[in-house]
């Protein structure tokens, strides 16, 4: 009797799973993400279109390789992405997705209130400056110094933010045009201050005894680096705290947006200046707060990246650009996949950081190294690209039903 | 008489709205043909149809009894349409005569050859007595004059049939006098016009036959002759309409606002667009303020309400000088405002009606607390606003007020700022667009909040909005307020004159 009525209890839940599924696809959440999701698809069947046409080049021979790729172990390889090795990819994976996912969140939250940061490489330049500087130069205890030095690139990037808000409320200069400007000045006056503070490694010459200079800087001093507590638990060297940091952002920046007075007012602004204005908030200082927060956001990406052992930063341009600005930019990707929004931006980061990871393996599907870029940075561009044309579509729709409403009287207006 | 233009049973859908439905319309040679309806109604849209800018989704369109297509305004041009927009299509850095050539140019050897098109153009103002200098430039000629410049580019294009798409809109009086007149010469010598308007007097002045259109559907034509004001309301609406509003005598009290020689130096115009203006306003009054688009209107209460920063000059709510607050220490202080245009001042679209209604009041105590907001503070605000000022909605508080019809849009707004209890109302075209129940509406919140001693300032371009609802009415002529007049004891026609500069009553040693 009693076995009975398990078994109908077990039979009622399974039947309640379709409605579940069907009520999850129909919901809100669901269809706002449809798009991203679409574009998502959309990039993995260009990523794996391309991979397609390489192994035909190949076959063909239009391109001489030693060896031969494999297409369908690569695709599996791909789409393996942060479980190519168990927990200690996914480990490296969560630890490479938390500068995007910081990012990410600098680009959505100035895109939430109506401005595009594309000066998060700048900040986030500026935030990992700071960060080698403080960590490099001061020698305190562990938490101390660490937290110092992460404070630091929040605040600096905090500042590179800042400064464009500022030039945008009282010179009305374009946050696009200042933002790559202050791109450039961050990356040369980082330069300059590897010099100026004395930052660069010197090789000293065994024999003749002579000091040159490394074109890299002095790694940060131990007790700066990130604990890695968590590498325990992902059987692995690299990963950090740098992931709850970023997991700890997204939640604050949830709230903000949703449930403060500061965003209520910040996506006012956003959405529409003019009348926000009109209601009496100070848009000007909105807009530099929002960009000092952004800013703020970049800055923590740099410094997180920076704060592990080994990493250097490099005076020549072409290495700061794919180790420290490739990853700001990354972040405009981001916010367009995750449509701004803090929990959308996080899951995004971490599907870059699965396909990144994913784009590690293909060389042992005997793809060279250089196309598994190519290959995840059509995948990603491609869905970021889906997006913007999905929302430029949509707004073009929105725009000429109000012109149809319009020439009707604007009743539906 | 035979149909020069017969539209059959025209459907036109934008989404699921039916902008036209099965709607029927026939237009006889040399007759003055009225096309009425409220906003929303569907006239503009017929009218497009035939212009060509818009495809009909169904029905035929008979030229002189022969089936056409007509998919462009070129199509309409060959078929001898012409069409003056509400809102003019007129280049302002060029001629008269060079807006008028413009996309039907003769050219010699590649060159322009203006000489023979001006030569056309003198003739043709002469012989319908539209005045204007052909080779003036748009930007520095009237509104009165640019609708002349449109009337002739449709003639100067052999245009038999005339469509006028709320012509009078901008005009002062006077003008609209004179354009009747040409209206009714036009249709002596045997051309054909459309007429679109919502003023059912004008109707009544120079329209043959009347069609009426409501919610997309044509209700009926019928005789001018045969008909009165009354009626067509009626067919209008789809209700009888009390044409006169109820107003209590009123009664005026202290002092509210003050404005003390305030100017403001336009940039964009390159000339004082507000220059010296003084007035006061008093608790339990409606001050209201006419004048002809572009006048100052605009700037002025920009500058009342803190969007522009005057040029020189004082201003006091309450005795506080609040010449140099913040928008927001004004709305402390006890002003409210609604904007003239909605959608860009008024409101955030994307916003929920909740959302919008705290709008102004969100930071204040009693929605939020240590910087979050008390959202159960805000649905109740806009539950009891919902209630109080009857806005709908198809989610209530939740809704997303870009889903929302316009005239429950303006509700929005109007229920915020009265709910805000301001001593100072500025209200800019608060009924423009609505439909005739919202607009009823809104005149009686007005006059609801004038008799519980507010001081309200009307900015209004329908003159018929300013004498019905002011108590004082003050015209504005390029910038200055020229005449202070009473409603009870001035016309449309004195109105009108001051709104053209034609006569000044004040300032005039300054304006010598």
């Amino acid at each position: 009797m009693k076995r009975h009525d398990v078994m109908k209890r077990i039979g009622a839940f399974f039947k309640k799973i379709p409605a579940a599924f069907r009520a999850f696809f129909a919901g809100a959440t669901f269809r706002k993400a449809m798009p991203s999701l679409v574009a998502i698809g959309a990039g993995l069947i260009f990523g794996i279109f391309t991979m397609f046409v390489i192994w035909l080049l190949v076959k063909v021979e239009v391109f001489n390789v030693i060896n031969d790729p494999q297409l369908f172990r690569g695709i599996a390889k791909l789409l393996a992405g942060g479980f190519n090795k168990g927990m200690n990819s996914l480990g490296y994976m969560l630890y490479r997705a938390a500068p995007l996912i910081l990012t990410g969140l600098s680009v959505g939250f100035a895109f939430k209130t109506g401005l595009f940061n594309i000066g998060a490489p700048g900040q986030l330049v500026f935030g990992a400056l700071v960060a080698i500087i403080l960590g490099v130069k001061l020698s305190i205890p562990a938490p101390w110094h660490w937290m110092l030095c992460l404070l630091g690139g929040m605040a600096a990037g905090s500042l590179w933010g800042f400064i464009i808000g500022f030039l945008k409320s009282v010179f009305n200069v374009h946050e696009v045009v200042a933002s790559i400007m202050m791109n450039y000045i961050a990356m040369y006056f980082a330069f300059w201050s590897l010099d100026a503070f004395n930052l660069r490694h010197r090789f000293v010459d065994s024999i003749t005894g002579q000091v040159s200079l490394a074109p890299y800087t002095e790694t940060l001093a131990q007790t700066a680096w990130l604990p890695r507590g968590l590498a325990n638990v992902f059987d692995g060297y690299t990963i950090n705290i740098g992931i709850l940091i970023a997991i700890a952002a997204v939640v604050v920046m949830y709230v903000i947006l949703n449930k403060t007075t500061l965003g209520y007012q910040l996506k006012a602004a956003g959405f529409n200046r003019d009348a926000s204005k009109y209601a009496g908030m100070n848009t000007k200082r909105d807009i530099m707060l929002s960009m000092a927060i952004s800013g703020l956001l970049a800055g923590l990406a740099g410094a997180i990246i920076i704060m592990v052992p080994d990493k250097k930063m490099f005076t020549d341009q072409a290495t700061m650009s794919s180790e420290f600005m490739s990853i700001g930019f990354d972040g405009i990707s981001i916010a367009l996949l995750g449509l701004s929004e803090p929990i959308g931006v996080g899951l995004a980061g971490l599907f870059l950081a699965y396909i990144r990871i994913g784009g590690d393996y293909i060389d042992q599907a005997n793809y060279m190294k250089e196309l598994a870029d190519v290959i995840t940075s059509v995948i990603i561009y491609f869905s970021a690209l889906s997006v913007a044309l999905y929302q430029f579509l949509q707004r073009r729709k929105k725009k000429k039903a109000a012109d149809a409403a319009a020439l009707t009287g604007g009743e539906e207006r | 008489m035979s149909h020069v233009i017969e539209m059959l049973d025209i459907c036109k859908n934008f989404g699921t709205l039916k902008a036209n439905d099965h709607v029927t319309f026939q237009l006889r040679e040399g007759e003055v043909h009225a096309l009425v309806g409220e906003n929303g109604a569907g006239k503009s849209t017929l009218m497009s149809i035939l212009f060509g800018l818009y495809a009909a989704d169904g029905g035929e369109i008979r030229y002189k009894g022969e089936h056409v297509e007509i998919k462009n305004p070129n199509d309409a041009n060959r078929l001898r349409i012409g069409m003056v927009h509400q809102h003019f299509k007129l280049v302002d850095v060029f001629s008269v005569t060079e807006n008028i050539i413009l996309g039907n140019e003769d050219t010699k050897y590649g060159f322009l050859t203006k000489k023979e098109a001006r030569k056309k153009i003198v003739a043709l103002s002469e012989r319908y007595k539209l005045t204007v200098d052909p080779d003036a430039l748009i930007k520095d000629i009237s509104v009165g004059m640019q609708q002349r410049v449109e009337i002739l580019k449709m003639l100067y294009r052999d245009a038999d049939i005339l469509i006028f798409d709320e012509p009078t809109a901008v005009l002062t009086p006077q003008e609209i006098d004179e354009l009747m007149i040409t209206i009714r010469n036009f249709a002596k010598e045997g051309k054909s016009i459309v007429i679109i308007t919502h003023k059912l007097n004008e109707v009544m002045a120079v329209a043959d036959r009347c069609t009426v259109l409501r919610k997309g559907k044509c209700i009926g034509t019928v005789d001018v002759k045969a008909t009165s004001v009354a009626e067509l309301a009626e067919m209008m609406v789809g209700r009888k309409v009390i044409f006169t509003i109820h107003k209590n005598p009123a009664n005026v009290k202290e002092e509210i606002f003050r404005f003390e020689h305030v100017s403001y130096f336009s940039k964009e115009k390159n000339r004082m667009a507000v220059n010296d203006v003084s007035f006061v306003a008093k608790g339990g009054e409606i001050v209201g303020i006419a004048g002809i688009e572009g006048n100052g209107q605009t700037e002025l209460v920009d500058v009342i309400t803190g969007l522009k920063r005057q040029t020189a000059g004082k201003f006091f709510l309450k005795g506080i000088d609040i010449t140099d607050a913040t928008i927001r220490t004004k709305l402390e202080t006890g002003m409210g405002h609604i904007p003239e245009d909605r959608h860009k001042h008024g409101l955030v679209l994307d916003f929920n009606l909740a959302e919008n209604l705290v709008l102004e009041n969100y930071y204040l105590p009693a929605f939020q607390k240590r910087g979050f907001i008390k959202f159960d503070a805000v649905a109740a605000n806009a539950d009891g606003l919902i209630r109080r000022f009857d806005i709908r909605s198809a989610a209530g508080a939740a809704s997303v007020v870009r889903s929302m019809s316009g005239g429950n849009q303006q509700k929005a707004i109007i229920s915020r700022e009265i709910a805000r209890d301001p001593e100072l109302l500025v209200a800019v075209q608060p009924t423009r667009g609505l439909d005739v129940g919202a607009i009823e509406y809104i005149h009686e919140q007005l006059l609801k909040e004038r008799d519980s001693g507010k001081a309200i300032l009307l900015v209004s371009l329908e003159l018929d909005e300013i004498m019905d609802l002011s108590d004082r009415i003050l015209v504005m002529y390029e910038g200055r307020i020229v005449a202070e007049l009473d409603p009870k004891r001035t016309t449309f026609h004195e109105i009108g004159l001051y709104m053209s500069g034609s006569k000044t009553e004040v300032k005039t040693d300054e304006a010598a």
